[in-house]
């Protein structure tokens, strides 16, 4: 017996017809089809979330970071920023160094993250022109571009003056004089706090961004942590595509043997990897409604394997090897699965594409806001479904139906001819 | 020893079959020695319970004798495996049913042209063959119709056009007029008469009815489980 005669009969015991057996067929195609739509759906969204969070953590980053082995200095930044170039990206120097901001009430803010940068750096690296909420990005020396958030806090405006205090300098004025008590470092040179006026005022809509990070220019911040002028932290570097960087950072290593570069998925590895747990943590959990559509193939082919115990035994009177008989229904639970599966990804789809439509009208059936602004950085639920997503979606959901199907299958195949043809 | 040359196209000896009835055995062949010749109508008569079925079985290769052999086409069917005993089901016979057992989601052309596809011809050469052979049932103009949609006779002449798709050696009928009423029973009984007369084909048919049993070339009672020894023309 051909495949094609195994196909064509398994097909023709699942086709639709006015029977209990069709009803059954067709509910085991919806179960199919209904798992693999939730998980199309599912992992689209989930897909498109951390895009959308990748997309938004690279908007206030750089997309790779060159720093001296070991956290030393850079003192001649101009070396790394030039070889940055040659690779094909463009660099900026940086100092950044957490930092103590006082104010004239003496409120003192120990949280905030001072960065050291050229505004121009700034403006066209990140766009922070569209993040200014009042001022001018300006970094010009004792100048300082806050964030509407420590505005708020500090209760200081634009033309205001804050005190900054770098930790370094200050810990260095004293130290232990080995009997458990405190002296002045005769070593260390006096140092006073800075005083900045506040040049302009940001939002980015980042939580921790706005609440941490400050910026002044490179030589302010080099002069504050006590560092030579045109020394930097670090360089900040920036390609042409996030996402595909891997030659460029394979030609900076190769530039800048003595240095440590890191990509911006590399200094994020930790939130990244989450995002990438929950997608695959909600893979694994929704793969069991495909699971339980199996079972429900199982159960549908056992039922179905009873039902035509006799006209198995015809077949095989008829001289259908046991191997024939078993391929039977083997191809009954894949044409299942083929089926279920490939009509999952079209409503998956659909469901992807009018995600918005479905919401509003959810929202205004049930009059909840299912995607609250306020809650998200999103204006619509981010989806995206990517081809080796669907993939893994749909090949274990065809081999589970098959498999589900091996069991009806294989009793099918060991049913005695003469028996199941006295079967009634 | 070539096919033509096979004098006998059945052959059994001294046959034993028993099934286990609770935890006792009940023998429903006991010795059963029987030849049928190539090209012969022959037919097994007996009553209910009395083993024909099982000998029926046992020639068509679906189930094996306790001890004893049968022999069909020259072949011995004890010595064939699973998978050989399909092959030779598939090739050598054919089966009728008194309940005609056509698979009801096929049309009578499909399960007409099963067997062949079921021996591994082509769908095309397999759907020929059965056109044909159910143009000579007189269905030619039954063929997309499914088995629900055709009376007790013509699913019959559907069921035997498919026992005969893939020019087998010995045509295996159990009651085949079992289910039919008079007219129609007859009608196929002369079918299987102008088989045997046109095509030279080998049958076994079984019955319960001593008239039906008489209009085979020849007649053989089975009494609790033996071949009795009188010809049925004299009982």
């Amino acid at each position: 017996m051909t495949l094609r005669t195994e196909l064509f009969l398994a097909w023709s015991y699942l086709r639709p017809k006015r029977s209990a057996v069709s009803l059954i067929t067709v509910f085991s195609v919806l179960g199919v089809t209904l798992g693999v739509a939730v998980l199309m759906v599912v992992v689209a969204v989930m897909t498109g979330f951390t895009d959308i969070m990748k997309q938004k953590m690279i908007e206030t980053q750089a997309h790779f970071q060159v720093h001296g082995r070991g956290g030393r200095m850079l003192y001649s930044p101009e070396l790394v920023i030039k070889a940055v170039e040659q690779a094909g990206g463009r660099g900026a120097a940086v100092i950044q160094t957490p930092v103590l901001v006082q104010t004239d009430g003496r409120r003192l803010d120990t949280r905030t993250a001072l960065f050291g940068v050229s505004a121009d750096a700034l403006r066209k690296e990140l766009g922070f022109d569209r993040y200014l909420k009042a001022g001018r990005l300006s970094l010009e020396k004792d100048e300082v571009v806050i964030s509407s958030d420590m505005s708020r806090r500090w209760q200081v405006g634009v033309g205001d003056r804050v005190i900054i205090h770098s930790p370094q300098r200050l810990t260095s004025l004293v130290k232990f004089d080995g009997g458990g008590g405190l002296k002045l470092n005769p070593e260390a040179s006096a140092y006073l706090p800075a005083e900045f006026r506040v040049a302009g005022i940001y939002s980015v809509g980042k939580y921790d961004f706005d609440r941490m990070v400050l910026f002044v220019g490179l030589e302010d911040a080099a002069e504050l942590i006590g560092i030579p002028w045109g020394a930097a932290g670090a360089v900040f570097g920036w390609g042409p595509d996030p996402f595909d960087q891997k030659t460029m950072i394979e030609k900076l290593k190769d530039a800048l043997p003595g240095y440590e570069v890191t990509t911006w998925q590399q200094d994020n590895a930790q939130f990244l990897g989450v995002l990438a747990t929950e997608k695959n943590m909600m893979f694994f959990l929704l793969i069991f409604i495909v699971l339980v559509a199996a079972f429900s193939i199982a159960n549908t082919l056992i039922t179905s394997v009873y039902q035509k115990t006799r006209e198995i035994g015809i077949l095989k009177a008829l001289g259908a090897t046991d191997r024939a008989v078993m391929s039977i229904f083997v191809l009954q639970g894949l044409l299942i699965g083929t089926v279920g599966s490939t009509c999952g990804v079209a409503l998956g789809f659909l469901v992807v594409t009018f995600r918005m439509n479905i919401m509003n009208t959810v929202s205004t059936l049930l009059h909840v806001e299912l995607f609250p602004k306020e809650f998200y950085y999103f204006d619509e639920l981010p989806a995206h479904i990517v081809g080796s997503d669907v993939a893994w979606i749909v090949i274990p959901s065809i081999l589970l139906c098959t498999a589900g199907a091996l069991l009806p299958a294989l009793r099918a195949a060991v049913l005695d001819p003469a028996k199941a043809l006295r079967y009634e | 020893m070539s096919d033509n040359a096979i004098k006998y196209i059945v052959e059994t000896e001294k046959v034993f079959r028993s099934y286990p009835v609770g935890k006792s055995r009940v023998e429903v062949l006991r010795g059963v020695s029987w030849q049928v010749a190539r090209g012969e109508w022959s037919c097994l008569f007996g009553a209910s319970g009395c083993g024909k079925t099982t000998l029926l079985n046992l020639l068509g290769g679906l189930e094996k004798p306790d001890s004893g052999v049968v022999r069909v086409a020259g072949v011995n069917l004890a010595s064939l495996g699973r998978r050989a005993a399909a092959k030779f089901r598939s090739e050598r016979v054919g089966f009728v049913f008194q309940s005609y057992c056509l698979l009801p989601e096929l049309n009578i052309l499909d399960n007409a042209a099963l067997p062949a596809r079921l021996a591994g011809k082509s769908a095309g050469e397999a759907v020929e063959r059965a056109a044909a052979l159910l143009k000579m049932m007189g269905l030619d103009r039954r063929l997309r119709h499914r088995p629900a949609e055709l009376s007790g006779g013509e699913q019959q002449r559907a069921a035997i056009a498919r026992a005969l798709v893939n020019d087998p050696d010995l045509l295996l009928a159990d009651e085949p007029t079992g289910n039919l009423d008079s007219r129609t029973g007859r009608e196929v009984l002369e079918l299987f008469a102008r088989l045997r007369a046109e095509r030279g084909q080998s049958i076994v048919m079984i019955t319960h009815n001593r008239d039906i049993a008489k209009l085979a070339d020849r007649s053989s009672e089975l009494v609790d489980g033996e071949i009795s020894p009188q010809n049925i023309s004299e009982l």
